[in-house]
């Protein structure tokens, strides 16, 4: 009869081991949950904020190429929708542009852009948790007549379904250069 | 034979180790988290500037008086020169806004006049590095 010499763990050493493992285990998943849901907080944030640079870009690029009608008037607005004339270099036309808030199901917006009689495309899809707008108007006195200086104040507060928590609050005045200098 | 088990010191070392191993993964969460907060600093800094830039330059041109205007004269709701028009700046005092308006003169007339904005911002919201954007226009002068 061969006797091994080999002894196997004790009960102490196996608890010891598993405590130490359970220990070290859990200090790397709570700093892994931490972390990634930091990550996944930032990575709500900056899908927000892209939505809304790209919205803002777009909106002040028309702006800076808006001209007056001949009536004088730059933009008509309500609550949910904007319309101002654009010159349109490439065609040398002035053509309307339409920017339409679109409520959603879930509460939340579409931003719409839409171009004369073409179709309206999405330039936000359901990131909009809340917005306003509002056309200022300056009467800044010089000399004999005064002059005009119009701009539009923008609110926006990016939100979406999939990022509950996560918000991205945003505002600025834009000023259509081109209109200004049509006193 | 006999069966050594591992050593305190072993397994510490084990441990280290597949800290340091570790250690850059997280650091990767943290980082891409800082990138996404030094982008919407420049995000808005950007902003910032356009809208001091657009409101600035819808002027007639013979308002746009040459000179340096500090971040002390350029508040919300302050004049802009001597001029009735005002600033309006959207963005909070963290964005700290400069601009300096130069003729370009040929002939002694003012043909152009070029208008620089820098925008002094934080690098992340609530840090102390300041980070400096700066934008130039040249405009025309429309009654020649």
């Amino acid at each position: 009869m061969i006797i091994s010499n080999k002894r196997a763990f004790t009960l102490v050493e196996i608890l010891v081991a598993s405590g130490v493992s359970v220990i070290f285990l859990g200090m790397v998943i709570t700093l892994f949950m931490g972390f990634s849901r930091t990550f996944s907080s930032g990575e709500g944030s900056a899908v927000l904020m892209q939505e809304c640079a790209l919205f803002v870009a777009r909106l002040r690029n028309d702006m800076n190429n808006g001209v007056k009608t001949t009536d004088g008037n730059f933009i008509t607005l309500d609550e949910n929708q904007i319309m101002f004339n654009v010159y349109d270099s490439e065609e040398g036309k002035v053509k309307p542009v339409i920017y339409t808030a679109v409520p959603q199901a879930n509460g939340y917006y579409n931003m719409t852009r839409r171009i004369a009689n073409g179709s309206a495309h999405n330039i936000v899809k359901g990131k909009i948790s809340s917005f306003s707008w509002n056309l200022m108007e300056e009467s800044i006195p010089t000399g004999a007549t005064p002059i005009k200086r119009i701009s539009l104040e923008l609110n926006l507060k990016m939100g979406t379904s999939d990022f509950k928590n996560k918000s991205f609050d945003f505002k600025t005045t834009i000023y259509p250069v081109r209109a200004n200098k049509m006193q | 034979m006999k069966n050594k088990g591992l050593s305190l010191v072993e397994i510490t070392i084990s441990m280290a180790i597949m800290i340091i191993v570790m250690l850059p993964a997280f650091l990767t969460f943290s980082s891409g988290n800082q990138n996404i907060q030094m982008t919407e600093s420049e995000f808005r800094a950007h902003s910032a500037a356009l809208e001091l830039m657009e409101q600035t330059i819808s002027l007639p041109f013979d308002m746009l008086k040459a000179g340096f205007y500090s971040e002390e004269e350029i508040k919300n709701g302050a004049k802009f020169a001597d001029t009735d028009a005002m600033y309006h700046l959207s963005f909070d005092d963290d964005y700290k806004l400069s601009m300096n308006i130069e003729d370009i003169i040929k002939n002694n007339r003012i043909y152009f006049k070029k208008v620089s904005v820098t925008v002094k911002y934080p690098l992340t919201k609530n840090s102390n590095q300041m980070k400096n954007f700066n934008i130039k226009v040249i405009i025309n002068n429309d009654n020649i």
